[in-house]
């Protein structure tokens, strides 16, 4: 079993004068889990973590540490870790001296603090850079120096703010693997704040998305993508197409629900389903996601549950992919093709796509 | 010969003819009046002598001014600084923007002032039926009026209050460099504030202490006008004993005493560059 200890953010609200920051966010982390908070910049990602670190004190609401509520402990008393977005390495201290510097609180013995300084260097390869100062490493050097500082105490808890904001994009793919390594052997619960979608995609456990002050969903990244709640989480994750669904009607089926009702983009029908198997709040009018990725080339006995003819252009060219607008009616969907396809089709006649029900999600306001 | 290094040569003299002008002008009103001064430190009306440096450097008040200045530059530095940092630390690390902006330009808005006012405002502040000493007759610290005016004290305070701007500035423009997520760093790995303060934030203004410490130290080894209107006659500063001999006529000991003070200046200069010297390379 990790170090790590489960943390829970209980209706945690926080205001500045009459402007709501967070607004009433609800989040728990398991032992040993790595959480991304991931949104836009001025969503209040920023805050919930300024809040759980203890540089702020939340309005309202509670944090717990392992089952003990932490909200008006100072910063100081949390032991928690922290990897700064900028590093926030002590420039007039050496590496080792950097390393140490939590250790040397911690009044540790001086071969101890060796020791474990050592051990530490070669775990982020930097064996022979002990006695440099952080102004004489490379910015990937500088990081893994910074991560070191953060984990060497052990503490039950990592923050990460932008952890590979300021590195350049290989660096980026190491460091990923590199810091997800670290925080796995170890068993720490970490939480990471970004805004790169990818970063949140590869790195996490979970995914908690922050808009607005709020929290808009909090669930692993396949049912992020796949189920999108709302649809703003919908828009925000990726490329997707947002199609609305007229006096819809539920059925209750095997393994979820079953929604059917008029909709501008299919001649008929038009059938979706969800694994939700309840939904409490039947809307007559909502609207339905729908990849791109799963909207396909209707080909010679190939049936799909919805289908409907759409006239292409607006193609870009990536290679395997062929980007393109399907436009149908008023509306415009994003779709694309692999190359292969895209080169038989007949671009001057409109052409018959389709999609699976379950490759939709339902989405509510 | 490429264009490049023909271009790169005709911009090298071009950086030096740009130089002549203002070089010319320092040559002229500075380096050779200094040349004079030197000449006149040496030469007497039997010719050359090093007496005059002789008398300077054993000659008991000629010592004793030479003494006090160091002791009274090296006070109002100390004072200056210490007066100074906490300053400085809230104007940068205040939370409000008022309270920033309110020290800084506490400390400011005086220094615009004429300093000819300020000295006479401490005369009246300072004299025996000045404020100071009514409260200090009132509270019954003293039975009859201290003598604060014309007195080693009055020249520290109101030097202190002349050049203390110089150390805020400084001491305020390294501290701003400071990034705030150090303290925030040492804080979450377990440092309390006062901890964070003197292991990170201490030493990393450092240079500013260095560098406002030297300028307030050089500054007050010449001062003239506060010690001349608030120093009595026993306290008198380097720069008076240089008036004084002047207006004695004795060119050749004001002279001597002239370099005496410049190479004063040159060497602590000097020293703090090799002291700061090794900071800059550090914190660059």
């Amino acid at each position: 079993m990790g170090i790590g200890q489960e943390l829970v953010v209980l209706d945690v609200s926080k205001n500045y004068g009459t402007f709501k920051a967070l607004e009433d966010i609800n989040l728990t982390c398991k032992a040993g889990e790595f959480v991304s908070i991931l949104g836009s910049s001025g969503s209040g990602k920023t805050t919930l973590l300024k809040v759980i670190a203890g540089f702020e004190r939340c309005s309202s609401g509670k944090i717990f540490i392992n089952g003990k509520d932490v909200a008006t402990t100072p910063c100081y008393k949390r032991n928690i870790g922290m990897l700064f977005q900028n590093y926030a390495l002590f420039p007039h201290l050496t590496v080792a001296q950097n390393i140490a510097y939590p250790l040397k609180l911690r009044k540790l013995k001086k071969e101890d603090i060796d020791k474990k300084v050592k051990k530490m260097l070669s775990l982020i390869k930097l064996d022979g850079l002990a006695d440099r100062l952080p102004r004489q490493l490379s910015g990937g050097q500088q990081q893994r120096v910074a991560l070191a500082r953060a984990i060497i105490y052990n503490p039950p808890l990592l923050l990460l703010d932008e952890p590979l904001g300021a590195l350049d994009k290989n660096l980026r793919h190491d460091m990923q693997f590199e810091i997800k390594r670290i925080t796995h052997e170890l068993g720490m619960t970490t939480i990471s704040v970004t805004h790169d979608q990818e970063e949140a995609f590869s790195m996490s456990d979970k995914i908690c998305i922050v808009s607005a002050g709020k929290i808009q969903q909090f669930d692993t990244p396949e049912k992020i993508y796949e189920q999108p709640s709302n649809r703003f989480v919908a828009e925000f994750m990726g490329t997707t197409n947002i199609i609305p669904l007229n006096n819809a009607v539920y059925e209750a089926i095997d393994g979820g629900t079953k929604v059917s009702g008029a909709s501008p983009l299919v001649e008929g029908q038009c059938t979706i389903k969800t694994p939700l198997s309840t939904i409490k709040n039947q809307d007559p009018n909502p609207f339905f996601a729908l990849r791109p990725e799963a909207i396909h080339l209707v080909k010679d006995g190939q049936t799909y549950d919805n289908t409907f003819k759409a006239v292409i252009d607006e193609n870009i060219y990536l290679g395997q992919l062929v980007k393109a607008k399907a436009k149908v009616g008023n509306l415009s969907l994003n779709v694309t093709f692999s190359v292969h396809d895209f080169r038989e089709l007949d671009l001057t006649k409109p052409v018959l796509l389709g999609f699976d029900a379950n490759h939709t999600a339902i989405l509510f306001e | 010969m490429s264009k490049e290094t023909f271009s790169n040569n005709l911009y090298d003299k071009a950086k030096w003819l740009l130089l002549i002008i203002p070089l010319l002008y320092v040559v002229l009103t500075m380096g050779l009046p200094l040349l004079d001064i030197i000449k006149k430190s040496l030469i007497s009306k039997q010719g050359f002598t090093f007496g005059f440096y002789i008398k300077a450097f054993t000659e008991p008040l000629y010592l004793s001014v030479l003494f006090s200045t160091v002791k009274i530059a090296f006070i109002v530095t100390l004072v200056c600084l210490v007066l100074a940092y906490p300053m400085a630390y809230l104007s940068v690390n205040a939370k409000t923007k008022k309270v920033r902006v309110l020290i800084t330009a506490g400390v400011l808005i005086p220094y615009w002032v004429s300093m000819l006012v300020r000295i006479f405002a401490w005369q009246i502040i300072l004299q025996n039926n000045g404020i100071v000493n009514q409260a200090l007759l009132f509270i019954g610290f003293v039975k009859e009026p201290a003598k604060l005016l014309y007195t080693d004290l009055a020249v520290t305070i109101s030097l202190v209050h002349i050049l203390i701007p110089f150390m805020f500035l400084s001491l305020q423009n390294t501290m701003k460099q400071i990034d705030k997520n150090l303290m925030l760093a040492s804080s979450i790995m377990g440092g309390s504030k006062f901890y964070g303060f003197t292991h990170v934030f201490l030493p990393l203004s450092k240079s500013g202490m260095l560098s406002g410490s030297i300028m307030v130290f050089v500054l007050s080894l010449g001062f003239y006008i506060a010690p001349a209107l608030l120093g009595g006659p026993d306290n008198m500063m380097l720069s008076n004993l240089i008036e004084k001999s002047m207006t004695n006529f004795n060119w050749g000991l004001a002279s001597a005493l002239s370099v005496e003070l410049l190479v004063l200046v040159y060497l602590i200069i000097a020293i703090a560059f090799k002291l700061t010297g090794n900071i800059f390379v550090k914190n660059a």
